[in-house]
């Protein structure tokens, strides 16, 4: 019997990607999955998908950036299921770009979906598992966010607010039974480029660029329960993001050639 | 350092008191024109008065920073009056101290707007202009919080952790154009953000004055931010308990539970008289 059996997992972001991948995984190993996010088409599928294989899935339309909707599907939630075990609050959106390059739109857009999103989730869930004694709250933050990355500055600024957001919160969550970790993984294949702002350049061009690998969402996901199976407070993968952490901690400067690169690679393609 | 910042044009937001009053004084004297921004307009024409008493040269300018519209009539103020911006110093910041359980969106709303989105505007009207003269350097004020969070402000240390963040990656890009970028990441400073901030469902001085830290002045903060600008510095931390704490949390992350937890249960024990009485 999995440690997930007849659990409650509320996912945001789970239509595609990392969230699609943590429902199917989840669903797998016998939680009940809220499959959350903006497109029906695409939620409906991924809950389709579980219950096919015989997991427990309900789809559920989500903006993350409307706190009346969050709430109004958590209470809904909550008193058709009983209870919330887990929050995956993985909505989120890129902006690939130079800051000269944005207007303050930019910035209010990432910061309603990246940040607010994740607040929403957070005011909406956290005090439903303080009361029952007990949940898990698990923010997508990034590996950008832990030294910067230029090209996504207001990307990094946000991923930045959730890791303070979540460092801060876990350690007041903890005196009531709930758990809080937070995820920074390096490149995943997933749509969140693809969907996202792309600042007078081509994505093809700036994938190029990346010399790092990307991983596949299921991998991610694996990885992301593994860190939450063993309550670690910062969940960072692949391997290879972990030496980047190291470096970045032992000296700021350590990785400045390769952040430096990454500027120069980009002007080479900028239009 | 002293001819660093002889005849520059510095915008201080959050100059009407503590850091941001210290540095308009400190670079007047050291030959800057100032303009001084701040909501609360008594004490920044206070202090703009000073220092033009004392033969600087000041403006004050009553705005709240989190309004683009009045950031970017102060910014062609500026420009009209003096062609160019050489230092924008994103200083202006609240506090909160609050559990997360009892926060209302209405509370993560204001820190957000103040501490994040007041730099984000100033950044998106300054660097531009930084950037197309070549010139210049943009310093904003985060917080140690910033670096390795605060339970029971998490809000506020998610706000300068964005800060951080955005700060590190703006760096890289602007260094081709001349602009420096610098983030300061104080530790506790003596100053009114606390007494001015929001404190929810308990006592602040129950536990800010319980801190194992001694706070330092704001003037020196003030000096430390600008000989970190001086020195082009990407992280300006000081005083030493912020090196400090920001090394424990680097190398034995383990370990930083031990002042979170007190902070924690501090904070904790005020809620509970206060929630008591």
């Amino acid at each position: 019997m999995s440690r997930y059996s007849g659990k409650i997992a509320f996912i945001t972001g789970a239509g595609s990607g990392i969230g699609e991948s943590l429902a199917m995984t989840l669903a797998k190993q016998g939680a009940k999955v809220i499959v959350t996010g903006k497109r029906d088409e695409n939620i409906n599928q991924v809950a389709d998908n579980i219950k096919s294989a015989g997991g427990a899935a309900i789809a559920a339309k989500l903006d993350v950036t409307d706190f009346e909707g969050f709430q109004e599907i958590i209470k809904r939630t909550v008193s058709e299921e009983g209870s919330i075990d887990y929050l995956f609050n993985n909505a989120g959106i890129t902006l690939l770009g130079e800051v000269r390059d944005m207007d303050i739109g930019h910035w209010k857009k990432l910061i309603d979906v990246n940040l607010m999103g994740v607040v929403h989730g957070v005011s909406a869930v956290y005090p439903v598992m303080v009361k029952q004694g007990y949940g898990h709250i698990v923010n997508v933050s990034s590996l950008a966010a832990l030294g910067g990355y230029p090209t996504a500055t207001a990307y990094v600024a946000t991923k930045s607010a959730v890791i303070g957001l979540s460092t801060s919160l876990r350690f007041e969550a903890k005196y009531y039974g709930v758990n809080v970790s937070v995820v920074c993984p390096s490149y995943v294949n997933t749509r969140i480029f693809k969907s996202g702002v792309i600042l007078r350049a081509d994505l093809d061009k700036i994938l190029k660029t990346i010399n790092f690998p990307f991983i596949n969402s299921a991998d991610a996901a694996k990885s992301i329960l593994k860190g939450v199976e063993k309550n670690k407070g910062l969940i960072i993968f692949p391997f290879y993001a972990r030496l980047v952490w190291w470096a970045f901690r032992l000296h700021p400067n350590f990785l400045r050639p390769n952040l430096v690169k990454l500027i120069k690679d980009f002007r080479k393609i900028r239009k | 350092m002293n001819a660093y910042y002889k005849n520059k044009i510095a915008i201080v937001t959050g100059s009407a008191s503590g850091i941001g009053r210290e540095m308009c004084r400190h670079l007047s004297d050291l030959g800057s024109t100032i303009i001084a921004a701040d909501i609360d307009k008594n004490n920044v024409d206070k202090i703009v008065q000073e220092i033009n008493d004392k033969g600087g040269n000041a403006h004050s300018y009553h705005i709240d920073i989190s309004d683009y519209d009045a950031f970017s009539n102060m910014v062609d103020f500026v420009l009209k009056k003096y062609q160019r911006i050489d230092f924008l110093f994103n200083n202006a910041g609240v506090t909160l101290f609050s559990e997360v359980l009892d926060m209302s969106l209405d509370h993560w709303d204001k820190i957000i707007k103040v501490n994040l989105l007041g730099v984000i505007n100033g950044i998106d009207l300054v660097y531009k202009i930084m950037t197309q003269q070549g010139s210049g350097s943009i310093v904003n004020v985060a917080s140690t919080a910033g670096l390795v969070g605060y339970p029971s402000a998490a809000a506020y240390a998610s706000s300068k952790s964005a800060v951080l963040g955005l700060s590190q990656s703006l760096r890289i890009e602007a260094e081709e154009f001349g602009v420096n970028i610098n983030v300061a990441c104080p530790g506790y400073v003596d100053t009114g953000i606390y007494t001015s901030g929001t404190v929810i469902n308990a006592k602040l001085d129950d536990f800010i004055n319980k801190i194992p830290f001694k706070m330092i002045s704001a003037a020196c903060a003030a000096e430390e931010i600008l000989k970190g600008t001086y020195k082009n510095k990407a992280l300006i931390i000081f005083p030493f308990h912020a090196k400090f704490l920001w090394f424990v949390h680097r190398f034995f992350p383990f370990l930083i539970e031990i002042p979170m937890k007190k902070v924690m249960q501090q904070f904790r024990n005020s809620r509970k008289l206060f929630l008591e009485k």
